[in-house]
């Protein structure tokens, strides 16, 4: 899998790269107009982080030159101005989905799975992570062939960690990914340790092992073993 | 306009009363001065005229050697004194007199002066009404009364009259520029006005104003700029500290201030987000009104935030009816979402909320604070009840702005030991 992280800020790319990286992944980065201009023409990729707010020349200009080379799906827009008219002409010309700044890097990496996983698979996509089965297309969660009833937030979670599979995520981030950032959850989590605690119990009755991990202080963690095959079907 | 119409009587009145006071002053002055010229004139004629009747009596009594006859009917009365060897001066007097044609005592001149005849001096006196001289000064007087009279009637009809006209250009222009408000992109018209001076006002006005919504504009683009600018490095930040965090054997203190770290980034961002979006309702870049169903709007708001009420423990009532609203959908949302928030975090444990939905009218209570809010400050920005909470004060900022721009009247009240706020539009 190649992806390409064309953002001017090097500090930035590096953390996007760092945590995205992992065995068959693998990160180019693009600091300025030019340079992404070039290596878009070069090569494809199967997912192209796109800041638009890039000097020497905007990235929806980028964007519009992907679509001339029918290559502008795949391409997740990340920019810090979050305007309704950016975001509608940046999707309107083809990009996939659209992420303001400050954003956390799992969900970040949530957003790239899914589009990894609708390029690659085009609807009829499984996630395999050993004995858990996730069917993308009927959303059902199976556990050696035994199907696991969760509600749609549980569901979500789920998804959610196996895209951020053995990374810390913070309650924070997984409160965000669940219910926006507009409505102010006043720091209060409790119930996403409730929704965790279900998830888990059905997991575990289910036969399936307890992945999910809480971490100390910060979040919880979805650990696999890393020599056990993972394979996003 | 009735409020204004005391100052317009007020500037055109005073100009009025001064214009009057001088001419009333005038006319009475030269009414005054005619009188007693006319009088003076007339009684030269007068005395002009006794002289020539002296002469007349001279040249007579040389010729004829005798003293002339006089009539009782004459208008002229000329009489004969003998004074013997006394001289007496020659004057001129008024006197009161018998008038035959009017049957009563009259005013007349008289005219006395020494004659020598027959070796004996006279006195004779010569006197002539002055009764025509009277009526005609009285009648003088008289136009001269009226026409003042008739000048200020007119004058104070032409004012009001005129009144409305000439000041017209000025109060439209008057209520176009109380009206204005910065950040609406179209430019003021004036009316195009023939006077001068109007005219001169009218530019200077737009001008101003230019100029003004010019500045603000620089400022609300400064604003949004800062704001980008700032997005930046805090996802740096955010990001470094989401790295940071996947290191194995962080101590719990080294959690602990991740922790915190991350607190205070979420707040920074918030803040930022909080601040450009309210740039951005200034700057009218949420124009885009559609009419929304908001019961089922607001329905749906009430899903999505059962689970934030349950953990928060409050219990939710409502009562809605249909009723839909003209405005952004993006800001509606914003709008709903900064209430509802705000009607939970703000709520004590066990406490409830009210949501009531009429056909122009949404009320909003929650219990919370047993004191009222301060109503003259709460929506001004980084209004916060308590000094060091998370809120960052700029919520009800937000939905006061959003409201005024949708055109929605939002009122705060506190009643039975609820905060309520209204919204009417």
């Amino acid at each position: 899998m190649k992806l390409l992280i064309i953002e001017d800020e090097t500090e930035l790319s590096k953390s996007i790269c760092d945590y995205l990286k992992r065995d068959n992944f693998f990160c180019e980065a693009a600091y300025d107009f030019d340079d992404a201009m070039q290596k878009i023409m070069a090569k494809d990729y199967d997912c192209i982080l796109l800041d638009i707010s890039l000097p020497k020349g905007n990235g929806l200009t980028i964007l519009k030159e992907l679509k001339n080379l029918d290559k502008a799906d795949g391409v997740l827009i990340i920019s810090a101005k979050n305007s309704l008219t950016d975001k509608l002409e940046g999707l309107n010309l083809g990009a996939d989905d659209y992420l303001a700044k400050p954003f956390h890097l799992p969900e970040l990496s949530a957003r790239v799975a899914a589009i990894i996983r609708r390029k690659s698979f085009n609807g009829k996509n499984r996630i395999v992570i050993e004995d858990l089965i996730i069917d993308m297309q009927d959303k059902v969660v199976s556990v050696k062939k035994t199907v696991i009833d969760l509600t749609r937030k549980e569901y979500e979670l789920l998804v959610y960690f196996a895209a951020n599979k053995n990374k810390v995520v913070t309650r924070e981030a997984i409160v965000e990914h669940l219910w926006g950032d507009h409505i102010d959850m006043n720091d209060n989590y409790d119930f996403i340790y409730t929704h965790i605690k279900n998830l888990r119990k059905k997991l575990v009755q289910a036969g399936s092992v307890d992945y999910i991990k809480a971490v100390y202080g910060m979040g919880y963690k979805f650990s696999i073993d890393e020599k056990s095959r993972s394979k996003k079907g | 306009m009735k409020k204004a119409d005391p100052k317009k009587v007020k500037l055109l009145a005073r100009f009025s009363m001064v214009n009057l006071m001088v001419f009333v002053a005038i006319f009475l002055f030269s009414s005054v001065l005619l009188y007693q010229l006319t009088k003076i004139i007339l009684m030269r004629e007068m005395d002009d005229d006794l002289s020539g009747i002296e002469n007349n009596i001279r040249s007579y009594v040389n010729e004829f050697n005798k003293l002339p006859n006089t009539y009782p009917l004459d208008e002229e009365r000329i009489n004969f004194v003998l004074t013997g060897q006394q001289q007496v001066a020659k004057s001129f007097e008024l006197t009161q007199l018998f008038s035959n044609r009017e049957k009563k005592m009259h005013n007349f001149r008289k005219l006395v002066f020494p004659l020598w005849f027959n070796n004996n001096w006279y006195k004779v006196t010569v006197a002539k009404p002055l009764e025509g001289m009277r009526h005609l000064s009285s009648a003088l007087v008289k136009i001269s009364l009226g026409t003042i009279l008739i000048t200020i009637i007119i004058f104070i009809f032409l004012n009001r009259f005129m009144l409305k006209r000439l000041w017209r250009p000025f109060y439209e222009s008057m209520a176009i520029v109380r009206n204005f408000k910065l950040g609406k992109t179209s430019s003021l018209q004036f009316a195009s006005t023939s006077i001068e001076e109007f005219s001169f006002m009218n530019e200077s006005l737009l001008l101003a104003t230019e100029k003004a919504e010019l500045d603000y504009m620089l400022l609300q683009e400064f604003t949004e700029n800062a704001s980008h600018e700032m997005q930046t490095p805090l996802s740096i930040i955010r990001s470094k500290l989401d790295m940071m965090i996947q290191e194995k054997g962080l101590s719990q203190k080294q959690s602990e201030l991740a922790c915190a770290a991350y607190a205070a980034i979420k707040r920074l961002s918030r803040l930022n987000q909080s601040l450009l979006l309210l740039a951005k309702i200034q700057n009218q870049q949420f124009n885009n009104s559609v009419s929304i169903n908001l019961k089922v709007k607001i329905e749906e708001k009430i899903v999505q935030f059962q689970e934030l009420w349950q953990s928060n423990k409050v219990s939710v009532q409502y009562q809605l009816k249909q009723s839909c609203i003209l405005m952004s959908p993006e800001l509606l949302d914003i709008l709903l979402n900064n209430l509802f928030s705000n009607a939970s975090n703000h709520n004590v444990p066990s406490g409830d909320i009210v949501i009531e939905l009429e056909q122009h009218q949404l009320i909003i209570s929650n219990t919370g604070s047993s004191t009222a809010l301060d109503e003259n400050r709460l929506f001004t920005r980084f209004y916060k009840e308590s000094a060091n909470s998370n809120h960052n004060g700029l919520g009800l900022s937000i939905v006061h702005q959003i409201s005024k721009v949708s055109e929605i009247n939002i009122t705060y009240q506190f009643t039975n030991k609820k905060h309520q706020f209204i919204l009417t539009w």
